[in-house]
């Protein structure tokens, strides 16, 4: 069947395939993604540099390719953007920052970017960010806010909102972001779009600006699971045989993963295990202390890390990430060695539940995109700030370490809901098989979004 | 300006809860020097991370 969609809108594999075939050229479909770019962009705010050079010489060079009969590789003249944490050779790597604008250039491009240009991906954008990545906004003090595509006067979410947002917007088929604590599947979720945390140390971090090393990595964003899994092979370079998702033993969480969530948030997880069938509710002790424990050490090595700029240039800070980072860096150092023990303790409860599960379901956040009027959400009864307190369900999961697929659940008052497909560690091929054929039967994806 | 110097013992996290005088608490020599505005954010900051340190503790004595 043909897609009537124009090519710009359909998978990133539909695209490599028009592309290949010679019935789209690359350059074509770059000049299209600039000018919606340009046209797109304004009231949502999510590029903060177009690479429009770059981008046509990446172009060329494919369209060269396929002329001259060789492979340009699975995504070729797939257009995307990353968010500014990743080296772009040419380009200072700002993080976010408004005084790294003026940092050395970047000598090479990141590894994923490498990686995504040797299978014919173009890159075309850099994209906004919450400053250094502390936060789960995306509002920026230099770059401005980027704004949520479902409703401009709502939150897209962070920290890698721009590269969400640009995917939710149409304007590009994918991009990379990195998630530290939730900053791929959160704003994922309040965009209705895919979102890939990986095992973590799995994706190349090479040319990525650090946040938390001992929890970040980088994910792709898209329009299906089956694109996230592309995405995905090529980052790893490696390619393996499909996996079958029969025959899974899914849980849902409950506790903690059950308290503060709004009732829409809870139909549409209800809905979703009565569908799949067979589900069984578990609870996954400790998580409210993992949560707390990601806290600590996301304050103390953030700050650590930044102790020479907050000491040279404390006023150069958005005032929102400078004084967590200097609680982080003034804080016991007694607490990142308790915290670190308990991760420990963590990992060893959640391998006893992936003896009894293969998947487990979980709420990303509680609920729709918080409005920019009132940032808040409610926790326990209290009214938190969103942009740190976003991460309730989604900061337990990768203390953990494990991969998570953030997928498109249902929609209330036209807002998307995002729900996270968790599994054990190393499983992630397995988990976005299964996320696939959810999406397939209709359970998950952005099918379910109001258009 | 306030002086920050880096990492506050253990012992005096409950007296620095109360962030009224951060720069009490110091102990090392590794400073940041903020202006006196900044101070009740970053006590707030401090104040967070502090709960979420006594929530670390609590569950763990339950």
């Amino acid at each position: 069947m043909i897609d009537p969609r124009p090519l710009l809108d359909q998978s990133a594999e539909a695209i490599a395939a028009a592309v290949r075939s010679r019935r789209y050229s690359a350059r074509a479909l770059v000049l299209e993604c600039l000018t919606r770019a340009q046209r797109c962009d304004v009231p949502i705010n999510s590029i903060t540099r177009l690479l429009k050079v770059r981008a046509l010489v990446e172009a060329d060079a494919v369209d060269a390719k396929v002329a001259a009969g060789i492979d340009p590789g699975p995504l070729a003249g797939v257009p995307y953007g990353v968010k500014d944490l990743f080296d772009v050779a040419g380009l200072p790597t700002t993080a976010g920052a408004g005084f790294r604008r003026n940092a050395g250039q970047a000598t090479h491009d990141a590894v994923a970017v490498e990686r995504l240009r040797d299978a014919g991906a173009i890159l075309v954008a850099t994209l906004n960010m919450d400053e250094f990545a502390y936060g789960f906004a995306t509002v920026n003090d230099v770059w401005g806010t980027t704004r949520n595509p479902h409703d401009p006067e709502r939150l897209a979410g962070g920290s890698s909102g721009g590269s969400a947002a640009a995917v939710a917007a149409g304007i590009l088929p994918f991009t990379l972001g990195s998630d530290t604590n939730g900053s791929v599947r959160i704003p994922a979720s309040l965009c209705g779009i895919w979102g890939l945390k990986p095992t973590h140390g799995t994706l190349p971090m090479g040319g990525v600006f650090p946040f938390v090393e001992t929890l970040d990595d980088i994910g792709p964003f898209a329009r299906s699971a089956n694109d996230l899994s592309l995405i995905r092979t090529v980052l790893k370079s490696e390619f393996s045989d499909p996996t079958s998702p029969n025959k899974l033993r899914i849980g849902r969480l409950c506790g903690w993963f059950a308290q503060n969530v709004t009732p829409p948030m809870q139909g549409s997880i209800n809905a979703l295990a009565a569908a799949i069938g067979g589900v069984e509710e578990v609870e996954l002790s400790g998580a409210s202390r993992a949560r707390s424990a990601a806290f600590i050490m996301t304050a103390m090595e953030g700050g650590a890390r930044h102790l020479p700029e907050l000491r040279r240039r404390p006023l150069e800070f958005d005032p929102a990430t400078r004084d967590r980072l200097i609680a982080g860096a003034a804080f016991p150092a007694e607490a990142a060695e308790k915290a670190m023990a308990m991760r420990e303790e963590f990992r060893t409860e959640v391998a006893r539940l992936f003896d009894r599960f293969d998947i487990l379901i979980a709420p990303t956040v509680p609920g729709i995109a918080p409005r920019f009027d009132n940032p808040v959400i409610e926790v326990d009864g209290i009214n938190m700030p969103a942009r740190s307190s976003l991460g309730l369900f989604t900061q337990p999961i990768s203390f953990a370490g494990l991969p998570v697929v953030a997928a498109p659940v249902g929609a209330h008052d036209g807002m998307p809901l995002g729900v996270q497909l968790i599994g054990a560690p190393g499983s992630d091929a397995l988990l976005l098989a299964f996320a696939a054929d959810l999406e397939r039967r209709g359970l998950l994806g952005l099918g379910i979004l109001p258009s | 300006m306030t002086d920050y110097q880096v990492s506050t013992p253990a012992s005096e996290l409950s007296r620095a809860e109360s962030g009224s005088d951060l720069a009490t608490f110091i102990s090392h020599s590794r400073a940041i020097a903020v202006p006196d505005d900044c101070i009740p954010g970053i006590a707030d900051a401090w104040r967070l991370l502090a709960q979420h340190w006594r929530h670390l503790g609590e569950d763990e004595a339950a």
